[in-house]
């Protein structure tokens, strides 16, 4: 995993994402992002408890795609008890959380 | 038998705006606690939350969080983390489980509002997750605070903090009244969900857990990053409201309930978050500075989000940004010189080498805040501690009910600070609580901070001692030095230190 | 409690006492009370002749030997205690 350092770009940045409760379903919903957002630049900030995880714009994260690393089902709400905030705007469903902007400035 | 997909029947099922019979819908919702802007239902019709979730779901993901923060209790319990920790971190616990296990209360009382009043369905559902939610913060809070009892009689103040006259109390009893009690269901949706929790409780219950990590408090560290993760989830039910108020005309609502949230919670927040990350954490468990953490929290994720909701930043966004260097600053060492005041120990937190890192942090502050800190030194290694002891109470703010301060060598802004309002003369702590106060004075005006109290011969005898014993400390309650002021001899020769 | 409760300030200083004298103070006396919670405490020692007096919201300092009423101070009034002569000829805050 790699540690970035933060960016403060102030409120005109677009960087979106969930901010992870650290743990190996963290280290998975990382590397499900990785794969899901393959276009994209994953800046991850480690701070020790919690994982920040920032995608420019649009951040989505498929429950077939975490499934897949985990090698059994997964339902998209296991993600909650792990999912202690996020930046952007979120949409859940069973099938993907996607974290997004309406403006992109 | 296959269970429908929750997507395949949220919508018919969440559909529970019937048609009243019984009564007139004005009974049913009055618009003073349901939403006085009386916007149209078909503005109403819009909302849409975007984090759902049905009730076996929640049943299910809510005991899995709680036996993850009871387990890593009781193996932590096993690591003497408690007993070795020092007074530093007992007193990072003590102040946050005073200020926030019983306004846990209070935010159960909104999300009740919100669950009964609320005008779309989908705003009622969450709403109703989230009262579930704030008894969790509430029971699991107050349980941990209670097995700290055995190490110290001040951790009762986890239940007794907010019973009492003690000014800390009485701000944030001011500060929870203004924001989640006394709130209809829509403007309390945009000032608790929205500004308290999508904003601020993230530098408290994340932020704070990153430091609780590296200071080895894990039990802690998970206790409060679990409460977060449902904040995240009912935090949601203020921004679908905030998306279909811009677009059906109500943007200056929205904004001025946006605004005057923000401004009270950053207040409330600097005092509690601001002073225990820059001074209580001990220097090498330090993650971030608060400005950083502001940074990270407020102007980059937080204050995105408002402009992506279509509203525009706070109109005091310059001065906030100023404000965020300094203000905290002012709170700590009011901390420290009124510790009797309070149900902690307060470390100074300006040894020589965590000066050297505030001066980093926040450039300039050995030439201003250091030089009190100069003085108060040399009193103390000179033997006269008695110096460090107020004589009188600091004046508070009329609205925010904190001490008035400012960094030394900057002006006092006297025409931004002074208002006098049917006789009675009031003052703030900026232009920006005036303004609050301006926006709806009867609302504010007959509030009593401590030196009304006082004023008003509450305090007997009329003195320091009387005013400790109002706030309902004990003489072992009482705040002391959290190191017995061995920061002021720190770094220093013992020859030297006679000589002084 | 004495009659008159004020706010007061001081130049270098970060906060605002509340501290109360009898309406037939002086000025000086209200120096010398509010001045003794703030220098040598929070601030180096100064001689207590270098303290003035001053309303919040003015410039000129008050007669040291005039009596607090007669000087225009009221109940719960803000005043600010300054340094003279200010290193850089004019006061700080």
């Amino acid at each position: 995993m790699s540690e970035a350092a933060t960016r403060h770009e102030g409120p005109s940045n677009n960087m979106v994402g969930p901010v992870l409760r650290a743990g190996e379903l963290a280290d998975v919903i990382v590397e499900a992002i990785r794969r899901d957002n393959p276009d994209d630049d994953v800046n991850v900030i480690d701070k020790r408890a919690y994982l920040r995880v920032q995608v420019d714009g649009e951040c989505v994260v498929r429950r077939a795609t975490v499934e897949e690393l985990l090698r059994r089902p997964f339902l998209m709400q296991e993600i909650e008890p792990i999912l202690a905030s996020f930046a952007g705007q979120i949409e859940a469903t069973e099938r993907y959380i996607r974290f997004f902007l309406d403006n992109r400035r | 038998m296959t269970l429908l997909q929750r997507s395949d029947w949220y919508d018919v099922a969440r559909d529970t705006n019937w048609t009243p019979s019984f009564v007139a819908e004005a009974e049913l919702f009055p618009s003073d606690i349901s939403d006085p802007f009386d916007m149209p239902k078909a503005a109403w019709a819009e909302y849409d939350e975007p984090y759902k979730v049905s009730y076996a779901e929640y049943v299910k993901v809510q005991r899995e969080k709680d036996a993850g923060v009871y387990a890593v209790n009781t193996a932590a319990a096993r690591t003497r983390f408690m007993e070795e920790a020092g007074q530093r971190w007992h007193s990072v616990l003590k102040l946050h489980f005073g200020a926030v296990c019983l306004a846990e209360s209070s935010s159960q009382i909104s999300e009740g509002r919100m669950a009964r009043f609320g005008r779309a369905p989908g705003m009622r559902n969450m709403a109703t997750f989230g009262l579930l939610d704030e008894i969790r913060h509430g029971q699991a809070q107050l349980y941990f605070a209670h097995e700290s009892l055995r190490y110290s009689p001040q951790f009762n103040f986890a239940h007794k903090l907010l019973g009492t006259q003690e000014w800390g109390a009485i701000m944030t009893r001011s500060t929870l009244d203004d924001v989640f009690l006394g709130r209809d269901a829509v403007t309390t949706a945009i000032m608790l969900t929205f500004a308290f929790e999508t904003g601020f409780t993230n530098m408290q219950f994340i932020g704070l857990a990153g430091d609780a990590a590296e200071a080895g408090d894990t039990s802690f560290s998970n206790l409060i990053s679990s409460i977060q993760t449902d904040e995240s989830r009912h935090a949601q039910i203020g921004a679908p409201l905030l998306k279909l108020m811009v677009k059906n005309g109500y943007k200056a609502e929205a904004q001025k309930a946006v605004d005057i949230g923000f401004w009270r919670t950053y207040r409330f927040f600097t005092l509690l978050t601001g002073t225990v990350i820059d001074y209580f954490m001990p220097l090498e468990k330090r993650t971030s500075s608060f400005k950083e953490f502001m940074e990270e929290w407020i102007v980059d994720q937080f204050e995105r989000t408002l402009l992506d909701m279509g509203l525009d930043l706070p109109w005091y966004w310059d001065f906030f940004l100023e404000d965020i260097n300094s203000f905290h600053h002012g709170m700590q060492i009011g901390w420290w010189l009124y510790r009797d005041t309070v149900w902690f120990d307060v470390p100074a937190g300006v040894s020589p080498a965590e000066r050297e890192w505030l001066e980093a942090k926040y450039p300039g502050w050995n030439d201003s805040w250091g030089r009190l800190w100069d003085q108060i030194g040399e009193n103390i290694r000179a033997g006269k501690t008695d110096l460090t002891v107020p004589k009188t109470l600091p004046v508070v703010c009329s609205f925010n009910n904190l001490p008035l301060v400012t960094t030394p060598g900057k002006s006092w802004d006297p025409q931004g600070q002074m208002l006098t309002y049917k006789g009675k003369k009031y003052y703030f702590q900026s232009h920006v609580e005036k303004w609050i106060f301006e926006q709806d004075p009867e609302r504010y005006a007959a509030h009593q901070t401590l030196i009304d109290q006082f004023l008003a011969g509450k305090i007997q005898p009329p003195n320091y001692e009387g005013a400790l014993n109002y706030m309902g400390l004990s003489p072992v309650e009482r705040g002391k030095d959290a190191e017995n002021y061995a920061w002021a001899f720190a770094g220093r020769e013992p020859r030297k230190m006679a000589a002084e | 409690m004495s009659d008159l409760p004020l706010l007061v300030s001081c130049e270098r200083d970060f906060l605002v006492h509340l501290v109360a004298v009898p309406s037939e103070a002086r000025v000086c006396d209200l120096i010398e009370a509010a001045a003794s919670l703030v220098v040598g405490v929070h601030l180096p020692d100064m001689p207590a002749s270098s303290i003035r007096l001053r309303k919040i919201d003015r410039h000129e300092a008050l007669p040291g030997d005039a009596n607090v009423v007669d000087a225009g101070i009221e109940p719960m009034d803000w005043v600010h205690l300054f340094f003279e002569p200010a290193s850089d000829g004019k006061p700080l805050q």
